[in-house]
């Protein structure tokens, strides 16, 4: 009967704590949707309120309408999109090949795979800056596709090889038996297979690309060719004290982001842990 | 592939940590990325010297397909690195690139005599240890709460998981709201509406900004950490827990005896890519304080983006990143010098 007591007493606190952590996990993006509702004249007033005495999407309208986070919305869905596709058709291409190929100098170039992606991006930027000054990628789309493509290879590639490490041999073989070249099997009969892993993959190189700041800041110039992140910290250096009108963007640059988390976020999650899981 | 973890951490301790000790670097190097997920190359993968023709085919079509990863990998990443390194030794200045000449070491005499130099080390070094520290601590016991919850498992998960993928920038946008001084949501909730203090507390003032900018980066890290490490509790043999209750373990000491010692694996690496993540942080500093105020807060990445990109001294910059990346170094050697220390002797 007391350990009964003691049992519940225990779980509601644990239910009390968790419910504290979630609060602090959620809360702060939730105090941005209520801060985009209000009006300035409210936001003006000391103490602040915390829920908005009069509702208004206005804040919304500002910013789709009178700023250009449209343009900045569309360049950064094409960037990433573009960005995305390269690089998993090149990641799961690597993938299958240090998967199911042997050659000469395999661990190096897998070994060489994670060191490149321990590079400090600060310090890759400055000479990435003058290289692509020289060959005309500078301030240009192309330049960032390419270069989003890179940043999320090696966890691509290592999670695709894990992946395609585990198909079984047979299935290839059978396959190699019915006259299928090597490219022939990896399209139809490893990627559909392996499309949870895959998803996971995409899922992970769209939210870099979708996320990535740095190397938009330094290499882009032009206003209209920004990403959203790139726009939006403008926007918070240029009108920070607009508050609601800064949480009204944010609120639209995060949408897309917990969109395909909310739609494939299982998938990531169980890609990021296979490892710890299954050893 | 999938081996165990039990399994497959004595094996990696084995193999991989007592066989190739001179090796250190290069296999901590390794070990620290998805090496949970990849060791099985260095295990399983033996490579062939001996060519037939068949063989000779299979390595050119592997090479193949490999190649466009490669030639990315190469010219955007590699490349540029060692390009950096070779800027260090020059005066070159993008706007006066034309002229461009080498000088040696003075680069780094100038690195070094910075009279902000020693803060800006320390601020990196406290900001890395102080996030890395707190985020393992947190997401240690946040992972052992959500292991006990039974109902939508899947949904807390995702849930405590989402700070994780918001972008940097709106992160910084929401912390930037929620700790301004005058009407941060913190302040307001702090002085006008309890009145616990009298003040009004300025976050990003000289004494707190780095305290906060800590702060937000813990808020941001601590997700990704504890979704690993409640995966790496799960792959947990119940039986083990079995057998030390059997042998009169209490809850803490089965943390102590079993817990601990079967999440070393995973702690390590999760704790060493967080260190490293926070080393290179860049994007939520910059909307925070963007160093300020004075080098109050200013890391090395910081140091770096303004020297190169607001005072065009690309060569001095340079400079800076391979003290950066020489820092990363040491630091990631010397933490797995320490785990592996106490690896040792377990």
């Amino acid at each position: 009967m007391k350990n009964n007591r003691k049992y519940y007493i225990f779980s509601a606190l644990r239910m009390l704590i968790l419910a504290l952590i979630l609060f602090m996990a959620l809360f702060p993006l939730f105090w941005m949707v209520l801060t985009s509702s209000k009006n300035m004249t409210e936001l003006l007033k000391i103490p602040a309120t915390i829920l908005p005495e009069n509702f208004t999407l206005e804040a919304y309208r500002t910013v789709w309408v009178d700023k250009p986070f449209v343009t900045y919305i569309s360049n950064s869905l094409k960037i990433s999109i573009v960005a995305t596709f390269l690089g998993m058709v090149v990641s799961c291409m690597a993938a299958y090949g240090f998967a199911k190929f042997r050659f000469p100098f395999k661990k190096t170039l897998l070994m060489f795979v994670l060191v490149a992606q321990m590079f400090p991006s600060t310090s890759i930027i400055i000479p990435l800056f003058s290289i692509y000054k020289s060959y005309g990628l500078y301030d240009s789309h192309l330049g960032l596709m390419l270069l989003y493509a890179t940043i999320s290879l090696a966890f691509s590639i290592w999670m695709m090889y894990g992946y395609f490490k585990g198909v079984p041999r047979e299935l290839e073989e059978a396959a190699r038996i019915d006259g299928g070249g090597a490219l022939k099997i990896f399209v139809n009969i490893i990627l559909p297979i392996s499309k949870p892993g895959i998803a996971a993959v995409g899922v992970y190189a769209f939210m870099c690309s979708w996320n990535e700041y740095l190397y938009s800041l330094i290499l882009l110039t032009t206003d209209t060719k920004y990403t959203i992140s790139l726009g939006l910290s403008r926007f918070i250096t240029e009108f920070g004290t607009y508050w609601n009108e800064m949480g009204a963007a944010s609120i639209v640059v995060t949408i897309p982001t917990l969109l395909i988390f909310m739609l494939l976020g299982k998938n990531l999650i169980a890609g990021l842990t296979a490892g710890a899981v299954k050893g | 592939m999938f081996v165990p973890l039990k399994r497959h951490v004595r094996k990696v301790e084995k193999n991989e940590i007592n066989k190739r000790r001179g090796d250190r670097v290069h296999a901590s190097i390794f070990m620290a990325f998805y090496a949970v997920n990849g060791m099985d190359v260095i295990m399983n993968v033996k490579e062939k010297r001996s060519f037939s023709r068949i063989s000779m085919w299979e390595a050119i079509r592997g090479y193949l397909f490999i190649l466009p990863a490669m030639a990315l990998l190469l010219s955007l990443l590699f490349i540029p690195m060692v390009k950096g390194f070779g800027y260090s030794l020059t005066n070159f200045n993008i706007l006066k690139s034309w002229d461009m000449e080498f000088i040696g070491l003075k680069n780094f005499g100038k690195v070094f005599s910075n009279k902000d130099f020693l803060t800006i080390i320390k601020n990196e070094v406290q900001f890395a240890l102080s996030v890395t520290v707190v985020t393992v601590v947190i997401s240690l016991m946040i992972a052992l709460l959500l292991n006990k919850v039974r109902h939508c498992k899947n949904l807390v998960r995702s849930l405590v998981f989402m700070p994780w993928v918001l972008p940097e920038v709106v992160v910084g946008a929401i912390w930037r709201w929620m700790l301004n001084g005058e009407k941060g949501l913190v302040n307001t909730i702090l002085v006008d509406y309890m009145h616990l203090i009298p003040n009004k507390i300025q976050f990003f003032s000289e004494a707190l900004a780095l305290i906060s900018v800590s702060f937000v980066y813990i808020w941001r890290t601590y997700p990704y950490v504890t979704i690993m490490l409640s995966a790496g509790l799960q792959s947990i043999d119940r039986e083990q827990y079995e057998a030390s209750a059997i042998d009169g373990c209490n809850k803490i000491k089965q943390f102590w005896y079993v817990t601990l010692p079967n999440l070393r694996y995973v702690l390590s690496i999760c704790s060493l890519m967080a260190m490293i993540w926070t080393m290179n942080a860049f994007g939520i500093i910059n909307i925070l304080t963007a160093g300020g105020p004075g080098v109050a807060s200013t890391t090395m990445p910081m140091i770096i983006y303004r020297t190169a990109f607001q005072n065009y001294k690309f060569g001095l910059a340079s400079a800076y990143s391979v003290v950066q990346f020489l820092i990363i170094t040491i630091m990631a050697v010397a933490y797995l010098r320490v785990t592996k220390a106490t690896n040792e002797e377990a």
